[in-house]
């Protein structure tokens, strides 16, 4: 992984004394809370619902173990013992004291580690593919253009109050495990016919109140052009970006206002009028940067035959092997996804313990590195097979190993009315209560793969809307109320999720999640998943199902009132 | 108001003209977008340098075919989140090779002044009770860049190229 030279390691240094005298001017009064705002929010604090919450930047997902145990450290001395992962591979700290901010950046800055730009309307953390490095179906390695983005985007002048936030995203491989396409600018790296590496280059996805899939400007964009490029989008959307309304700022309603094809030509037009650039990269750029990114030492495989006769003789070890681990590039290796979706445990949390204890597995089976995903899990990347039942027990041992990656339970759910100050509706409790309802780990097996997206607002930081089943908080009349879509998709076959009914009350969640899944189970074919049924048989048949039942119990309260 | 230049107070010796108000018989004046794009014979008929203000929404191509006639750009923020006017700046240093003075005016502090500079801004006009130690710290806040801006800078990937 990157590590810091002492260019990094001075710029983060200077960011923290001059985040210090910010919030030391604020606190004495010499900064308005106008004034202040902004500047915090480019260090990832926000003012919250109990206490701020502090967005620590894990640069496309990325960890070491050293890293890992600071921020455990750091949950320990500032925070109530714990954080949350978050959708773009963040971490989240919800109770700092704002005093405490600049030694919290002090300390993340011994690791390498920063909160520069998690948050605020400038380019927000760069994401990828959690698999990269070690994806069976990789093309290209997008780590090494993932640094060089998130480097150029770093405290760049020219875009440091863009109209709104703006989020990139790269996949290197045949299937999308980024959500590439609802981001503000999706690259999938490729090779032309000639084997040159390049970029396909879409713009304009985004979720929140106006989810929209991003269109390809670009086909091919030769590697050498990412920087020359993507700062002719940015200038474009700083530019041309809406600033009279805060729901229509986003670049995705630039595309959509111009057409794409109009979009395009300006920022083709731009690009090229720069051109020869200071910004084209060379080929020694690009090497000294995938230099970082380079291969463990993987030993020749290890015998793993004792963990076939495991996988035989233990059904709930057999149970993880399916969920929890994938395929890896190299024989005798797989990448094992740790679950943060414990029954009773608010998705994608982890305890310092937790952490401190990922840590210790990860330098004692992966090599030291640590990754987190989109879905609020963690990942150990490079296991060898023959360490898998070990590792299981211990992870076992720290509730890291509820075999429900991709099942039901694996819910990405966003902190909520608990938490944010932006939430109309609650979704952690919603978490709880869909785990406890369906414990049963066979059921879980029996229904396969299942992706339960849950945000508590229209800001879709749950990402709802490409959810199989998408669950929205909303408020109507001073309750909690929950809105339904079904047939989201944040993979190859992005799509958004069609709305199910009226919204459904805040004790009934389960019970409808129940209906849905009564109908699959009764209409699905060999091998379908709950999508593939979905598609196959439309909306109506899990309609009639949930909304009869609905109003079925409303009809025996009324008569029993009556 | 007084004026920083390269963080320093410095002698200003323009007049800001409102729009309608009669133009003095010489001296170096800024005049809107909107009035140049009106009275387009400024150029030939005043005594002294034309300077041209331009708003947040003001669109730069309007002048960009009279910069050899402009001596100085202002660039007037009514609100410090609007970001437009760093492009402007960009651009006018970047694309069109403008060598004259560019001023940043209005809702803009110490906070933003580093990003300015390096926007292409040499100027800013401030608060009557700035600080101007604080600015000129602000100045330094940095000796580290990760990308290419209108300073003279070199960003760290290419400084590591340097030194292999």
């Amino acid at each position: 992984m990157y590590r810091y030279d002492e260019y990094d390691q001075t710029l983060v240094d200077e960011r923290v004394v001059q985040f210090r005298d910010q919030t030391d001017r604020y606190l004495a009064g010499e900064l308005s809370e106008e004034a202040f705002r902004p500047l915090r929010l480019m260090n990832g604090v926000y003012i919250q619902t109990h206490a701020p919450m502090l967005r620590v930047a894990i640069p496309y997902g990325l960890l070491s173990a050293p890293q890992l145990r600071m921020l455990a450290q750091i949950a320990d001395k500032y925070d109530k013992g714990y954080g949350h992962f978050s959708t773009r591979q963040n971490i989240q700290y919800n109770w700092p004291s704002l005093e405490s901010v600049p030694d919290i950046l002090a300390d993340l800055a011994t690791v390498q580690m920063h909160a520069i730009q998690t948050s605020g309307n400038c380019i927000r953390n760069t994401t990828c593919d959690p698999l990269a490095g070690v994806a069976v179906d990789e093309i290209v390695d997008p780590r090494p253009y993932c640094e060089i983005i998130r480097q150029w985007s770093t405290l760049h002048p020219e875009f440091a109050y863009l109209p709104r936030k703006f989020k990139i995203a790269f996949t290197g491989a045949s299937e999308d495990r980024a959500a590439v396409a609802v981001h503000d600018i999706g690259f999938y790296v490729t090779k032309n016919e000639d084997g040159e590496v390049g970029f396909r280059v879409l713009v304009g996805g985004g979720q929140g109140r106006t989810p929209h899939i991003g269109v390809i400007i670009r086909e091919f964009l030769p590697e050498a052009e990412l920087l020359a490029y993507t700062e002719a989008i940015l200038r474009v959307y700083n530019r041309f970006g809406r600033r009279d309304n805060k729901y229509k700022a986003r670049i995705k309603i630039l595309v959509n206002a111009l057409g794409s094809e109009a979009f395009t030509a300006l920022v083709e037009t731009e690009w090229r009028a720069a051109l020869p650039s200071k910004l084209q990269l060379d080929a020694a750029d690009i090497d000294r940067m995938r230099a970082h990114f380079t291969a463990p030492n993987y030993a020749r495989a290890k015998d793993a035959q004792a963990i076939r006769v495991w996988y035989q003789s233990n059904k709930a070890f057999r149970y993880w092997i399916d969920r929890n681990t994938l395929p890896h590039r190299i024989d005798g290796y797989r990448a094992v996804a740790i679950s943060l979706k414990a029954p009773g445990i608010a998705p994608g949390d982890a305890t310092s313990e937790q952490m401190n204890l990922v840590a210790d597995l990860a330098d004692e089976y992966s090599f030291g590195e640590i990754r987190v995903t989109h879905d609020q899990n963690l990942m150990l990347a490079d296991v060898a097979e023959a360490d898998l039942f070990e590792l299981w027990q211990k992870l076992k041992a720290g509730q890291l190993a509820t075999a429900n990656i991709g099942l039901l339970t694996d819910v990405i759910c966003c902190p909520g009315l608990d938490f944010c100050s932006l939430a109309n509706a609650g979704s952690i409790p919603i978490a709880k209560q869909i785990n406890a309802r369906f414990d049963d780990i066979d059921y879980l097996h029996d229904i396969g793969e299942l992706k339960i997206k849950m945000s508590g607002c229209m800001n879709a930081c749950g990402h709802h809307h490409v959810g199989h089943i998408g669950i929205l908080g909303v408020d109507k009349k001073g309750e909690e109320f929950y809105q339904f879509t079904l047939g989201g998709s944040a993979a190859n076959d992005t799509a958004l999720g069609e709305r199910l009914g009226r919204a459904i009350e805040k004790d009934r969640v389960a019970d409808v999640i129940a209906d849905l899944l009564d109908v699959y189970l009764e209409r699905r074919d060999d091998e379908e998943r709950f999508i593939d049924t979905y598609r196959r048989i439309g909306l109506a048949p899990f309609k009639a199902r949930v909304y009869d039942e609905v109003d079925h119990n409303a009809g025996r309260i009324t008569h029993a009132v009556a | 108001m007084p004026l920083l230049r390269s963080g320093q107070y410095a002698i200003d010796e323009w007049t800001s003209l409102d729009d309608g108000c009669e133009r003095p018989a010489d001296g170096d004046i800024i005049v809107s977008q909107q009035r140049i794009v009106e009275e387009r014979d400024l150029f030939d008929v005043h005594r002294g340098r034309i300077g041209v203000a331009l708003a947040s929404d003001d669109s730069l191509e309007l002048i960009v075919g009279d910069l050899a006639r402009i001596a100085l750009i202002a660039l007037d923020f009514t609100s410090f989140v609007d970001g437009r006017h760093y492009s402007n700046a960009a651009l006018l240093r970047e694309r069109y090779h403008f060598a004259g003075e560019i001023r940043a005016r209005g809702e803009v502090s110490r906070d933003q002044a580093l990003f300015l500079k390096r926007s292409g801004c040499d100027a800013i006009v401030v608060a009557d009770d700035v600080d101007v130690g604080a600015f000129a710290r602000a100045f330094s806040d940095f000796s580290v860049f990760y990308q290419y801006a209108q300073d003279p800078n070199t960003p760290a990937y290419r400084l590591r190229a340097a030194s292999h």
